[in-house]
């Protein structure tokens, strides 16, 4: 889906060079509007964001041997002004409705997949419906960029310990609905026997 | 987590461990990996457990997520737009110059080609800061007000016989000069005013397009398709929200929306003259009760200056107004 990265590339742009900024400028682009659109449709937002967290890279590329993981500060610089901006925009609402709260993780971006058989699809959307935003957005940091514990904690701000709280959670409660079936059949049977 | 440790430990996990283990879930996630080499070989050893890793397996394969990875086209427009930026160095240009190059890639991904920027030489553009108000004469010495944190853009010629076109993202007031010599055209994002002769405000806030028109008449046509062009008339508004498409068209007294470039609002609720001071000094306002929004403020609000409108809704409101960087929190006394 994305063009891979070499892997010293944060070192080539912290000596000034402006190919390699090309490079990581257009593959991070493509990977945090993903990320960002799931947030807000909103594509001015969106470019807005992007272009502030992918300037910072340019600007503050000599500090850039000092930051220990630049992949995951780079992503969470990006939820980190997006969401500001996100909040701004959204003021009217605030003034109007009664809670001031974090931009949505939008509930119809994490799917069941369609090879499913359908019952348990629908049985497994069902409960996709019950996590909130934040454990979607974990989800996707976790499964969809590939990210360790440790990375989706710092990006979403959190310690590792909640993350692996959010994370047993909403996978424990996707379980259940995929284990509750096969209960009421055993009991079934046994009470068949 | 490495293999190693968890030797052992595997034996004894049902379906609801494996699918929380971080050292499993990459199995899935890297199903090309050395992780996935160690887990093909557990299983081969512990043909027992089949059932349990098949459906963890299953339930953490299940899910996806709906993508919107944007084009190379996309990400190099942007690249080129950040590079103008970097490129210029005197402050006043580039910030105008940067935003214009946003703009254009912007709307470009939208699908629209009407916002593509043509030569600097050839195209006058303004952008006004927070607390700022420009009032611009137009090539054909029409008056236009721009309100704060706003940007406009047009030719700076304008041909006799060929549409003046103007360009919006923000608030304007336009005091329009005879119309019979050529047709008088304001795009915004969603919506285009052709001006049939007159004075009018547009104000695209928030997402939203609102048109108020003072005197005169002007004709109403979307970018997007579902709704008809549409002739307004003296008094009256129309607010069009892209978001939902929806259309809400209603009569008012059009010195409530204009007054502003006169910066002072007359009766407004608490909610219109808030967003209002939001969208122009940058500062965000906090409620603690919610329901203020709506309480209506008599009389003229003057907006020539953040303290002195901040004092005035202390009094009117009788509420503590808090200020701490640039959120602002009002707190009934």
């Amino acid at each position: 889906m994305y063009n891979s990265l070499e892997t010293n590339i944060w070192t080539l742009i912290s000596s000034g060079d402006q190919d390699a900024y090309a490079r990581l400028y257009v593959y991070y682009y493509k990977r945090l509007y993903n990320y960002g659109r799931k947030f807000t449709d909103d594509p001015v937002a969106l470019e807005d964001t992007l272009q502030e967290a992918l300037l910072t890279v340019w600007t503050g590329r000599e500090r850039l041997p000092q930051v220990d993981k630049p992949h995951t500060y780079l992503i969470s610089t990006f939820r980190y002004i997006l969401f500001k901006k996100l909040r701004r925009d959204h003021r009217v609402v605030r003034l109007t409705a009664v809670e001031a709260g974090e931009p949505e993780f939008g509930i119809d971006q994490l799917l069941i997949r369609r090879d499913i058989e359908s019952a348990l699809r629908q049985r497994l959307e069902q409960a996709l419906k019950t996590l909130t935003s934040r454990q979607r957005e974990a989800i996707f940091l976790r499964f969809y960029e590939g990210l360790s514990y440790e990375e989706v904690a710092a990006i979403m701000g959190i310690s590792v310990k909640a993350t692996y709280k959010i994370m047993s959670r909403s996978l424990l409660q996707l379980k259940e609905t995929l284990s509750l079936p096969i209960l009421t059949i055993l009991l079934l049977l046994r009470g068949l026997i | 987590m490495t293999n190693g440790e968890n030797n052992g430990r595997y034996e004894a996990y049902g379906v609801p461990d494996f699918i929380c283990d971080p050292f499993f879930q990459d199995w899935i996630i890297h199903p090309e990996g050395t992780t996935a080499a160690w887990w093909e070989d557990w299983m081969i050893n512990h043909p027992e457990k089949n059932t349990a890793v098949t459906e963890a397996r299953q339930l953490l394969q299940a899910m996806y997520f709906e993508e919107h990875v944007p084009s190379e086209d996309a990400a190099l427009r942007s690249l080129a737009a950040v590079r103008e930026k970097l490129a210029t160095t005197a402050a006043p240009v580039r910030r105008i110059s940067w935003w214009w190059a946003a703009a254009a890639s912007l709307i470009l991904c939208a699908g629209l080609g009407y916002f593509i920027t043509g030569s600097r030489r050839t195209q006058q553009s303004y952008a006004t800061d927070y607390a700022e108000l420009r009032t611009l004469y137009l090539p054909d010495s029409s008056k236009m007000v721009l309100n704060a944190h706003s940007t406009v853009r047009y030719a700076k010629e304008w041909k006799p016989g060929q549409a003046r076109e103007i360009w919006l993202d923000g608030e304007a007031f336009f005091d329009v000069r005879s119309v019979a010599a050529s047709s008088f055209q304001v795009h915004t994002k969603d919506l285009t005013v052709e001006v049939l002769g007159t004075a009018f405000d547009i104000r695209g806030r928030r997402g939203k397009t609102e048109v108020v028109l003072q005197s005169g008449k002007i004709r109403i046509s979307f970018t997007a398709g579902g709704h008809s062009d549409l002739v307004m008339a003296p008094g009256d508004r129309i607010v069009f929200d892209p978001a939902t498409a929806a259309l809400t068209h209603t009569t008012t007294t059009p010195d409530k929306y204009t007054s502003w470039k006169d910066r002072r609002l007359t009766d407004a609720t608490l909610g219109e003259i808030l967003q209002y001071l939001e969208d122009n000094y940058h500062k965000t306002f906090i409620l603690e009760d919610p329901s203020m929004a709506e309480r209506h403020i008599g009389g003229v609000i003057l907006l020539d200056n953040l303290d002195d409108a901040l004092f005035a809704l202390s009094t009117v409101l009788n509420a503590n107004l808090t200020q701490h960087q640039d959120t602002i929190t009002i707190r009934p006394r």
